[in-house]
């Protein structure tokens, strides 16, 4: 390189050390590829939310595999193995009925053929396999039902124990080994699968004609069975389990019922719950029944509704996975999904079919899945559920397969049909359908073909809807708002996040009532009234309480102030009113001080506050607390609170006395003010104060009348406050968070709007009060406003951390997932869900998905309230240079 | 003076003078100030005061009641009832005893109406026993036995014998402990490591090869050996408990029942009654002792904090280890390296908001990413067989190393935004003058802006410890456990165990305040916890702030 003349114009003597310019380019390196990586690393946090919540949304996705023809005629029952490797089929029709067929859905080849004489199937008519397991039940021709286990049981085969050649190649296939299947799985794993086909005893009692239906389910003492004939007559028969409680043995017993069905109904369809407590009976012209059979020795008819409204005729009825939902298709293409449930709902997607019935239930239809397009009302072929969640299949005589959610509401997939297929007509219109254990496979029987799908189902049970729109789950009364992920009914999980988020704003909203006056008010003072000595010792301390660690505050609030507050109620509800008055009132006694020594003591007022008008409050708050319980809330506000006794009168004093000292307030400045300000041209300075005072005590009388006139009107008007803001106490509750989250943020707010208050040019101050306006004036009109984005900006931190906080409101808040704006009743947030339940839901899971989903929407929020500060705040930095 | 004599044009009237200083105003806000500080001064003096109460004796009252019923027990709340309902119930209040007989009654507490007391007395030799389980116990030594002899009798001779025995008991029992604890634990750490073994050879070369089989044999080998440890191991810890065995105190408990306990089962028994003031210090601090240096019992909700302690502390220490360099390589290049422009500000309003996004989110991103993907990772490289022969991940779950990570990462833009500050309070003339005699802009940062950067730098350090020792929220789901008994960092090798999981004090205080089975009788022990915890956090915030005071020194004194 060409020396340049230098500035001295000599040329350098002497080049930069080559180390120094290595070292500057490598802590270049370092310090731009650090830097950015970990400026990277740390916006990364909310690209992965994203990238694990995204998933929720992904569609159903479904592939067709294959098409394979079969010759047997009718299948009476259809099931697949738990890989979704290989399936079997009962043959319903010609010389091989009743003997079972196992297909490799790979290929198509027929692997297993166990004739009927093996299988003890023969002569059946009526065969139930409840999706999920080996439990069936088969109903015969002649009238006897057994119960049995039919199905493909596959068990951990080492792949040490078999020759090579005994090993499928592909991932799925399968081969016959020694009268059983070796299927090979992802991963290099082997599973034994083999054909199991056992009848159980014969019944008590059969019936008299052929079986034409049946249902199975498991209970604890053993398998209950329902069964009906052609002629409609019902038997129900469960074997119940003892112990006896000396010798300890086990003895099982098996008991039966016959149910005479109301005249003339002949009963096609026969169901029971899960649970084994209901029994449903339809007929195909859709009037059906309900029995309870909780006691088996006693079935009673609870209600009887029309499970097919209008012309249509019922051609199918499934139980869905988990509770007593029946999913019910008809001859005009709809499926109905209903269960009984207490109650009625208002305005719900559907009306009730159920008249009420003596146990407090009643049918109700929660949903209709009207056929996909109203020309095609053509009947439903088959129904099949899926066995691990509220999945299900339908076939109609048109259009081929849908895959449905009944939750949700939602059409999930409507999988392809290949051109081959379609062409063969109503070949792929199924009779028999069946989801595998995996949710990974579809099968489909029509005459003459099987027809396999690998379908990957997605999250059909969470949608926008689901999320955030009322949806009607079973048991509920009607369309609601819920988040219930584990317990009993956890087979029908509830990700409804609108709890959650309600919870997360009342939290929010009430904490910062609390805080946000305490806060800003006490910054005005500190930074205008205060001598900078004193600040310099206060503002520390109370910075000090911004780092607590919030699990403190939680464990105060919670656990030590619950119980207290719980206990002095009424105090601290007019404490709330009286503090103020009596601190408002010293300040009128202290203008009646002759105007030099206000001046001499200004200093002390933070002491006469702390030390005379606050416990003077309190105290006073103490004393009248049991009088103005009996004259509001009848003696107990407590039990004023639970809803027992009392009128609304005193929620309402309540509820308005705020608004009823705004008003007064508001009133005194518009048109006392000014008048006084005429009239007292020549008064004496204590004249003038004694006047303020008489002013400020009439304004105090006013708001209370003005209060009761308010609480008299709108008792009168049979309104109450209870069950909207007020409403039963429980421990831990909104107003529990809202005084253990002030501790965290009062300090948050009051650093940085004393900040701002601060930081306001001293050149605006020392004008304002060189122009001849008392601070207070200046403070008001000058200071504030100058600083109010960053009073603002303050206000917004505080909201952030409001809105994440977690512990205090784990602690402090109940956890119990309620939509009420009851300040004394407990709510739970995003944040606490997501501590709680994250660890235990399994890892790529909906539940897992939907915590995320809830991390994200928090994420969301608090960079939003932050930015929108964090701008104001420089628009006020900016602003703040200009004056 | 002058001014007074000349006449004032425009005078306000008295009102309006009245409503210019708005009085009343300025007191509402004083009482806000006055109503913040009582807030946090009066949590604090009620964290500290009942924290450093927990462990002083306080004196056993022998309650009898009307129907003849004795109560042994500590009071330890009165409820003076309010004067109606006083006059109701026609007393004046009760009191709350917290009585050391929880194997006969079921409680630990029990509310006593005044009303119901007939007589109420201090006997001299009321003792109390801390056990090693089921709780604690109120009595009076009655005797001393050892199988059947009677080694002592009379309240008074118990007292010298037990102080003269029960120090070799428990040195016994300690002794068996600790055999148990450490000795056998490597014995069983050997023998899982040689399972290992076994297993990542089946996995590396295949089943059944001749790496595996060797490996077999090895382990066959050491475990004969260690069966033959573990054989004398067990003769010195039967013939230490068998030396303990038959050493038994018998206590008269309130209903006249005498309870024998054995001697090695006490951790210490006081007389509160008797003691001096003296001896109160002594069992105070003896309890203090205990609580700092021992390990937790009795479900967290007696014992020590040791572990937590030392979870907290290494926690913390990893983060700042992660959080330090990182941290001032971003603000470095936030500060000295990128160019002004917007996307630098935009990247700066980011790093500020990720301040206020709440901890939680670290927490479900640190399980997320940390423990389902990277873990999961690491386990799949490295740690396969003991996935294979435990089914337990290593990695895969929550640890110290992933916790600390993620409050790293929680502590990120604070230290960031705090070593920005610092970095722009360097004047720029100091970087000139560097420039000016030649230095490269690496010597100037090195020589010239982190020295004097550096207080600033490690304010915001410490403030973020302080913040990370406090966090709980996101620990819940990356590794705080309620009891891991094996430290994150001890004297087996490689010493350090970042996949361990640990205790954290925060997460004690939610633990035992919220989930303890008998969470008012564990009420004092949460509050000595949170004494603790916030005096750590004091600490470190003090130190913060007169470093900041510091910092500012230097830099007046600089000024000229």
């Amino acid at each position: 390189m060409q020396a340049k003349s230098t500035f001295t114009g000599r040329p350098r003597r002497r080049a930069t050390h080559p180390w120094v310019r290595a070292s500057d380019s490598i802590a270049r390196a370092v310090i731009t590829l650090g830097g950015i990586g970990t400026i990277v690393a740390v916006l990364a946090v909310g690209v992965f939310l994203i990238a694990v919540a995204a998933p929720l949304f992904k569609g159903a996705f479904g592939s067709l595999d294959l098409v394979s023809p079969l010759t047997s005629g009718r299948t009476a029952a259809l099931g697949a193995d738990e890989s979704g490797a290989v399936a079997w089929l009962l043959h319903g029709e010609s010389d091989v009925a009743g003997g079972i067929t196992v297909v490799g859905l790979a290929d198509g080849q027929t692997l297993l053929d166990k004739p009927a004489s093996d299988t003890g199937l023969a002569g059946s008519s009526a065969v139930r396999v409840p999706p999920g397991g080996m439990l069936a039940a088969v109903g015969f021709a002649d009238g006897s039902f057994r119960t049995g286990r039919i199905g493909l049981d596959s068990a951990y085969q080492p792949a040490e124990e078999l020759r090579p050649d005994q090993l499928p190649k592909q991932v799925g296939g399968a081969v016959t080994v020694d009268g059983s299947l070796v299927v090979r799985l992802a991963g290099d794993r082997f599973s034994r699968v083999s054909l199991i086909t056992e009848l159980g005893p014969p019944p008590t009692l059969p019936l008299g004609g052929p079986v034409i239906d049946i249902d199975v389910v498991s209970l604890a003492g053993g398998p209950l069975v329902a069964a009906v004939d052609d002629t409609g007559r019902i038997r129900v028969e469960a074997v119940t389990s003892k112990r006896n409680m000396l010798t300890g043995k086990m003895t099982s017993t098996p008991k039966g019922v016959s149910i005479e069905p109301p005249v003339g109904f002949k009963a096609r369809f026969i169901r029971t719950s899960a649970l084994g407590d209901q029994l449903f009976l339809i007929a195909t012209s859709g009037e059906a029944h309900r029995y309870l059979i909780r006691d088996i020795d006693s079935p009673v008819l609870m209600e009887s509704f029309d499970a097919g409204p209008g012309d249509a005729e019922v051609t199918v009825v499934e139980r869905l996975f988990g509770g007593a939902t029946l999913a019910v298709g008809d001859s005009l293409g709809r499926v109905r999904i209903m269960f009984a449930t207490r109650g009625v709902s208002e305005g719900g997607e559907a009306a009730d079919v159920g008249k009420g019935a003596a146990d407090g239930l009643r049918m109700a239809v929660a949903r209709t899945f009207e056929p996909r397009r109203a020309d095609e009302a053509v009947a439903i072929t088959a129904i099949a559920a899926s066995p691990r969640s509220r999945l299900f299949a339908v076939s109609d005589a048109a259009r081929g397969v849908r895959l449905l959610q009944s939750t949700a509401g939602s059409d999930v997939l409507e999988p392809p049909v290949a051109r081959a297929a379609a062409d063969a007509g109503p070949s792929i219109l199924a009779a028999r359908l069946c989801i595998s254990s995996r949710e990974n496979r579809l099968l489909a029987i029509g005459r003459g073909s099987l027809a396999v799908w690998s379908i990957d189902t997605g999250y059909p049970e969470i949608s926008a809807r689901t999320l955030l729109a009322p949806v009607w789950y079973e048991n509920y009364v009607g369309a609601s708002h819920a988040w219930e992920t584990t317990g009993h009914e956890a087979f029908e999980s509830k990700f409804g996040l609108v709890p959650l988020i309600f919870g997360t704003l009342k939290a929010t909203l009430y904490s910062m009532l609390f805080a946000t006056p305490i806060a800003l008010l006490a910054a005005i003072y500190a930074s205008q009234f205060m001598h900078a000595r004193w600040k310099a010792r206060i503002k520390p301390t109370i910075e000090m309480m911004a780092s607590l660690p919030s699990v403190v505050l939680g464990f105060m609030a919670g656990l030590v102030f619950a119980p207290v507050i719980e206990r002095s109620l009424m105090p601290l509800l007019a404490g709330c009113f009286l503090v103020p008055v009596v601190i408002l009132l010293s300040a009128h006694l202290w203008q009646l001080l002759p105007s030099g020594w206000r001046t001499r003591y200004a200093g002390w007022r933070l002491a006469v506050v702390a030390f005379g008008a606050l416990p003077v409050g309190i105290a006073l708050s103490r004393t009248l607390a049991p009088a103005a319980e009996r004259f509001l809330f009848g003696g107990n506000v407590t039990s004023w609170l639970d809803g027992r006794g009392g009128s609304g009168f005193g929620g309402w004093v309540f509820a308005s006395l705020p608004l009823a000292a705004i008003a007064a307030t508001a009133l005194v400045g518009r048109f006392v003010n000014p008048w006084l300000r005429r009239v007292s041209g020549s008064w004496t300075h204590r004249r003038a104060a004694a006047a303020s005072l008489l002013v400020f005590l009439c304004g105090v009388v006013a708001t209370v009348a003005f209060a009761v006139a308010v609480a008299v009107l709108f008792d009168s008007l049979r309104l109450d406050t209870r069950g909207g803001i007020f409403g039963t106490y429980v421990q831990r509750n909104a107003l529990i968070v809202a005084i253990g989250m002030s501790f965290a943020i009062i300090p948050l707010i009051f650093t940085i709007a004393d900040d701002a208050l601060s930081s306001v040019p001293e050149h605006l101050r020392s004008a304002s009060l060189g122009a001849g306006a008392t601070p207070w004036q200046t403070a008001v009109r000058v200071i504030v406003p100058a600083a109010a984005s960053g009073l603002f900006s303050a206000v917004m931190i505080g909201l952030g951390r409001a809105v994440g906080e977690t512990m205090i409101v784990l602690m402090a808040a109940g956890n119990t997932p309620l939509v009420s704006w009851n300040l004394f009743n407990g709510f739970q947030t995003l944040s606490a869900a997501i501590a709680t339940e994250l660890p235990e839901a399994a890892r790529g899971s909906a539940h897992y998905r939907v915590l995320f989903l809830a991390a994200l929407t928090l994420f969301a929020i608090t960079f939003v309230v932050n930015t929108v500060a964090e701008l104001v705040r420089q628009r006020f930095r900016k602003r703040a240079y200009e004056l | 003076m002058n001014s007074e004599s000349l006449p004032r044009r425009r005078a306000r009237s008295g009102h309006a003078n009245l409503t210019a200083h708005g009085e009343p105003w300025v007191w509402l806000t004083a009482s806000s100030l006055a109503l913040a500080i009582a807030m946090i001064v009066g949590l604090l003096s009620l964290i500290a005061w009942r924290g450093l109460a927990t462990f002083w004796p306080v004196p056993l009252e022998l309650v009898t009641l009307a129907d003849g019923r004795r109560v042994f027990g500590e009071v330890t709340e009165r409820e003076p009832l309010e004067p109606t309902t006083a006059a109701i119930a026609g007393h004046p209040g009760r009191r709350l005893v917290r009585t050391g007989d929880f194997d006969a009654s079921g409680n630990h507490f029990e509310w006593i109406d005044d009303t119901l007391i007939a007589d109420i007395s201090q006997p001299e030799w009321a003792t109390v026993v801390e056990r090693l389980d089921a709780g604690r116990l109120h009595g009076i030594p009655r005797r001393l036995r050892h199988g059947d002899r009677v080694v002592a009798e009379g309240s008074v001779d118990v007292g010298e014998a037990f102080a003269r025995e029960h120090p070799i008991a428990r040195g016994r029992l300690l002794r068996a402990v600790w055999i148990d604890k450490h000795e056998r634990g490597e014995l069983q750490r050997q023998r899982h490591a040689a399972r290992l073994a076994v297993v990542q050879a089946g996995l590396d070369a295949g089943a059944g090869s001749q790496r595996q089989s060797e490996a077999e044999r090895r382990e066959r080998q050491l475990a004969g050996e260690i069966e033959r440890r573990e054989q004398t191991l067990d003769e010195e810890t039967a013939k230490l408990r068998g030396e303990n065995a038959g050493w038994v105190v018998e206590f008269e408990t309130a209903s006249g029942a005498s309870v024998p306990v054995p001697l090695d089962g006490i951790v210490r028994a006081w007389q509160p009654n008797r003691l001096s003031l003296a001896g109160n210090l002594g069992v105070y601090l003896s309890r203090w002792g205990e609580f700092l240096g021992d390990d937790p019992r009795e479900a967290n909700s007696a014992g020590g904090v040791f572990p937590a302690i030392w979870g907290t502390v290494t926690m913390t220490l990893i983060m700042a280890i992660f959080v330090a360099p990182f941290g001032v390589l971003a603000a470095l290049y936030l500060r000295e390296y990128a160019g002004r422009g917007p996307v630098t500000t935009a990247v700066r309003v980011a790093i500020n908001n990720l301040a206020g996004v709440p901890s939680i989110v670290y927490g479900a991103f640190g399980l997320g990413f940390f423990c389902y993907v990277v873990g999961a990772g690491i386990d799949d490289v490295f740690f396969k067989a003991s996935l294979v022969a435990d089914g337990q991940p290593t990695f895969g779950t929550g640890g110290l190393l992933w916790a600390s990570l993620t409050l790293a990462l929680l502590t990120l833009p604070v230290v960031i935004v705090a070593t920005e500050e610092a970095l722009s309070a360097v004047p720029n003339s100091m970087r000139e003058g560097s420039y000016a005699c030649g230095a490269g802009k690496w010597q100037t940062i090195r020589r010239i802006v982190l020295p004097r950067a550096l207080p600033g730098i490690m304010t915001g350090l410490i403030l973020a410890m302080a913040r990370g020792a406090g966090e709980v929220a996101p620990l819940m789901l990356v590794g705080v456990k309620k009891l891991a008994v094996e430290l994150p960092v001890d004297g087996t090798f490689p010493f350090v165990h970042p996949e361990r999981e640990f205790m954290h004090l925060a997460y004690l205080i939610y633990d035992v305040g919220f989930q303890s089975p008998n969470s008012q009788a564990a009420r004092p022990m949460v509050f000595t916890i949170t004494f603790l915890l916030v005096a750590i956090i004091a600490l470190l915030n003090v130190t913060a702030i007169w470093l900041r005071s510091r910092l500012r020194r230097r830099f007046v004194s600089q000024h000229f």
